[in-house]
């Protein structure tokens, strides 16, 4: 009886203990997949003290499950990061003769030959030759078959040598902080699409994952695979990850093709790292949990920074830089009879690290909660060392704390400390004995302290949003210890970031049946994909998250007024009272834009649209035009554009007919002043080509909806006032007017297609871009901007009433030009596209 | 450069520690559970943020990994 009873007790024991661990959210990381499709989109912004670099990070992902056993991620991060950043350093605080040399090899001897070889160097030439003939005798120089005096060459190459080593000699003289010297590194752009899949048998959990990674010179496409094992009821977790990555390194050799001016040795390297990783999480009690972390990575292969050099004293001795001199072609290759470095100025070389590093990690995380707060600790601390020499400890505290109205508020500090890689130095006074060598600040010892801050908050209808900051100083003095190379690395830094997570099945859940009817009302007569802010949420506390991607191109023929225009017709007289030397062959235009909206009352809307957009033009040379004048070639500007802020006013509404009203304000978020080469101050690209206005925008609009049975129609004005003089830049684009008339029919209940009409006036440019700009091509001028614009636009609109996806709206249109009066001379428009997709809930 | 010696020390006293630790919890009934399946109790609470952090720590400081980073490519000047 009592063994009955231990065992029914048991089998109690058991059945709660299934019961609960079934419960989604009871385990603390679960071998279910979630059961929840969600979004996330992501914005990020770094940015360093002063002049240096910064960074935008767009991310966006989504997870998905798909039956009980599988769910797939895909995420996508796009960065674009600008700014100066440290290429060397040298001993003391008088560097302007060898940082002149940092340009082409040829061009860094011809800087400083004249130091070597002028008058200048007479003086220490004289005292030389003093020295030489106290030391010879003064009949050292006379010739002793003749008795005529002679300049021996003995003496000329000794005064000479001589003199090189007095001026290589010269950073030594006063050794004090290193000096950096910095390179701007123009605007370039990173994408990176990840996919990934997870699949679950019972307790174990496979997941893989693939992508790569591209950059303009450095591309890398890596995968991973990571099993998981849950045992011990679910208390422990084993894991165990693989993940090979392999990088392209690349460079176009010549003179400035893209990143960083100066010259460049053509490069194609490779470097393969694998990575192995284990892991353990344990739950304590029932309020902590424990992580353990250990891995190990191999990388072999290419591991140099290709845009990092270095001072090395030594390298290349006084005679075989006289050796050099003296010949009289002198070609970059040369000095590779005295050096396997590569050589990009006087004694500065491109840095050189070992093929192979292997590094170690030692990781662990505790999370304790504390009931009584509703607040969560987290600490972390890693522990690294590598086969460079380099070891460092990561700290980190984290508070999460839960307040009420779904907010959470997450205060952290983190501090990090490493010792410098075996090669590393701010300079070198004498070569290394193993050639390897990098002044890279990223090496050197440093310690670094940062503090942040985020808030998230939950929306009770599955959405939340997370805003944070994060401060870092970065200092040498900071390391452990308080060992490291003084002022050296001194930096400040911070990173912003806001963060918008929907979760769609729970929203889907919450809406119901009911509720996704009343919507149909309103989504059945959806606006055509392109009229902006052409439709409004039914009633109040009613939100909206939607996207629209638009793509533009112009290519073929250059217009102006309504007629294709000559080449000679360009030259002669689009670039106003210049001869024109380029003109642009092709454009496109990518707009990514983020729509939330959200119904305060049931009269009003308010909507919040930030963009992201991305250009590229084709710039082709003019026949008979001056090469040295033009620019040709394609050139890119992307990045954050400006930001539109509206409220929209119902003011008729019936079954039948609708009216409402936008009242919008657009803030200059975008960039004006992007140019050619992507480096500040440089060159202006067209108008055009900028991401923003630059000014406060006024943009009202009225929208008329109607629909009967199957039939919609619906008439749209739409403006846009600068409501500035001008832009920080010294122009300002024009004023706008759109007015558009559609129809459409619905095919199925779900379905409909329109057509639509569309009438656009835009005002040229006005005043003039105050820094530089070329001033040789048509898109350099504000007169060849704007016009008068007929379009017919086809489209298609899905929307889905009732069911799980109950809220989604899907709509394309194709905008046709077909009349278009160009202000001036203008790149021909092939036509747009736009996609839109909006979640009501 | 391999001290063998202390290293089947550290490993014995870890595999101590680990079958301490893995026990430990045994106590914690699955019901008792309804704090640590909180999103603040996740390892990584929020993976969005972590890994633009992870970003930014990868592109400036010479550590690598132990963080839950995935990805690669440099964008890192």
């Amino acid at each position: 009886m009592v063994d009955v009873a231990v065992i029914k007790k048991n089998k109690v024991l058991s059945a709660f203990t299934c019961a609960a661990l079934g419960l989604p959210g009871m385990e603390v990381k679960s071998a279910v997949p979630t059961v929840e499709a969600e979004v996330n989109l992501q914005y990020g912004y770094y940015k360093e003290q002063g002049e240096r670099m910064r960074a935008e990070v767009f991310h966006s992902d989504f997870v998905m499950p798909f039956a009980d056993r599988l769910e797939l991620t895909f995420s996508s991060d796009f960065d674009t990061y600008v700014g100066a950043t440290p290429l060397y350093s040298l001993p003391d605080a008088a560097p302007d003769v060898v940082a002149a040399a940092s340009g082409e090899f040829e061009a860094a001897w011809h800087m400083a030959s004249p130091l070597l070889f002028s008058p200048e160097s007479t003086e220490i030439e004289n005292a030389i030759a003093q020295e030489i003939v106290n030391r010879e005798g003064f009949n050292y120089f006379v010739d002793p078959f003749n008795g005529n005096f002679n300049a021996k060459s003995e003496f000329n190459k000794e005064g000479k040598v001589r003199t090189i080593e007095s001026f290589l000699n010269f950073p030594q003289g006063s050794i004090g902080n290193p000096y950096q010297v910095m390179a701007d590194q123009p605007r370039e752009s990173r994408n990176m699409p990840i996919l990934g899949a997870n699949l679950f048998f019972g307790l174990v959990k496979l997941g893989l994952s693939g992508g790569f990674s591209n950059e303009p010179d450095f591309k890398s496409a890596f995968g991973s695979t990571q099993l998981s094992w849950e045992l011990n009821n679910k208390l422990t977790t084993l894991s165990a990850g693989y993940g090979l990555t392999g990088n392209e390194i690349t460079r176009n050799g010549g003179h400035g093709s893209g990143h960083h001016s100066g010259f460049s040795e053509e490069l194609d390297e490779k470097s393969t790292f694998n990575r192995f990783t284990l892991g353990l999480s344990q739950i304590l009690s029932k309020n902590t949990l424990l992580q353990l972390n250990g891995g190990f990575t191999s990388q072999r292969g290419y591991l140099s920074n290709p845009y990092k050099f270095v001072y090395v004293r030594g390298e290349i001795t006084a005679e075989e830089y006289y050796d050099l001199l003296e010949e009289t072609q002198l070609s970059d290759g040369d000095w590779a009879k005295y050096t396997d470095l590569e050589v990009v100025g006087v004694e500065i070389f491109r840095e050189n690290r070992p093929e192979s590093r292997d590094q170690w990690f030692f990781a662990t995380q505790l999370n304790q909660h504390i009931p009584a707060l509703d607040a969560s600790l987290h600490f972390n601390y890693r522990y690294y060392n590598d086969s460079w020499k380099i070891s460092s400890h990561t700290f980190e505290l984290t508070w999460y704390q839960s307040l009420p109205f779904g907010i959470t508020v997450t205060p952290n500090v983190r501090y990090y400390s490493q010792s410098s890689a075996e090669f590393f130095a701010p300079y070198f006074l004498a070569p290394r004995a193993d050639g390897h060598y990098s002044s890279d600040y990223r090496l050197s010892d440093f310690g670094k302290i940062s503090s942040g801050l985020s808030v998230s908050k939950q929306f009770a209808k599955g959405v939340r949003l997370d805003a944070g900051f994060e401060y870092y100083i970065h200092k040498g003095s900071l390391k452990l210890g308080g060992d490291g190379v003084d002022d050296y690395a001194d930096i400040s830094s911070y990173l912003l970031n806001a963060s918008l997570n929907v979760n769609l099945s729970s929203l889907g859940q919450i809406m119901g049946g009911h509720k996704g009817h009343d919507m149909h009302a309103h989504h059945g007569s959806h606006p055509p994909a392109g009229v902006m802010a052409g439709h409004t949420l039914g009633k109040a506390g009613d939100m909206m998250i939607g996207y629209q991607f638009m793509y533009g191109d112009r290519a073929g023929d250059t217009v102006r007024g309504i007629s294709n225009a000559s080449n000679q017709s360009i030259v002669n007289n689009a670039c106003l009272g210049k001869l024109c030397n380029s003109k642009a062959r092709e454009m496109t235009m990518y707009m990514h834009m983020f729509n939330f909206m959200y119904a305060p009352t049931d009269w009003l809307n308010l909507m919040l649209m930030p963009q992201i957009i991305s250009m590229e033009m084709d710039m082709g040379i003019l026949p008979g035009a001056d090469p040295d004048e033009a620019h040709e070639g394609a050139h890119i500007s992307e990045g954050l554009g400006d930001t539109l802020m509206m409220g929209l006013f119902k003011l008729f509404d019936n079954p039948n007919h609708h009216v409402h009203l936008g009242v919008g304000v657009s803030a200059p978020t975008g960039e004006t002043n992007a140019t050619l080469s992507g480096v500040e101050d440089d060159d202006l690209q067209g108008y055009g080509m900028q991401l923003g206005s630059g000014t406060w925008d006024f943009k009202p609009s009225l929208t008329y909806t109607g629909q009967v049975n199957s039939w919609n129609w619906g008439a749209q004005v739409s403006g846009v006032k600068r409501l500035q003089h001008r832009n920080k830049d010294g122009y300002v684009l024009g004023d706008e007017i759109q007015g558009s008339v559609w129809g459409g029919y619905s095919l199925l209940p779900w379905l409909s297609g329109s057509v639509r009409g569309v009438y656009t006036a835009q005002g040229a440019v006005r005043g003039q871009y105050n820094g530089s700009s070329l001033l040789s091509a048509p898109t350099d001028f504000p007169a060849n901007y704007g016009g008068q614009f007929w379009d017919v636009g086809i489209g298609m609109s899905v929307s889905i009433p009732t069911g799980d996806m109950a809220g989604n709206s899907f709509s394309v249109e194709w905008l046709q030009p077909v009349k278009h009066d160009y202000n001036g001379y203008q790149l021909e428009k092939d036509g747009s596209l736009s996609v839109r997709w909006g979640y009501a809930f | 450069m391999i001290r063998k010696a202390p290293f089947i020390k550290y490993y014995l006293i870890f595999a101590t520690f680990l079958m301490v630790v893995t026990q430990s919890g045994c106590s914690v009934a699955p019901w008792e559970r309804g704090n640590l399946a909180k999103k603040q109790m996740l390892i990584i609470p929020n993976p969005n943020r972590t890994a633009l952090r992870l970003h930014v720590f990868d592109s400036k400081e010479s550590s690598q990994g132990g963080m839950g980073a995935a990805g690669g490519g440099c964008g890192c000047n």
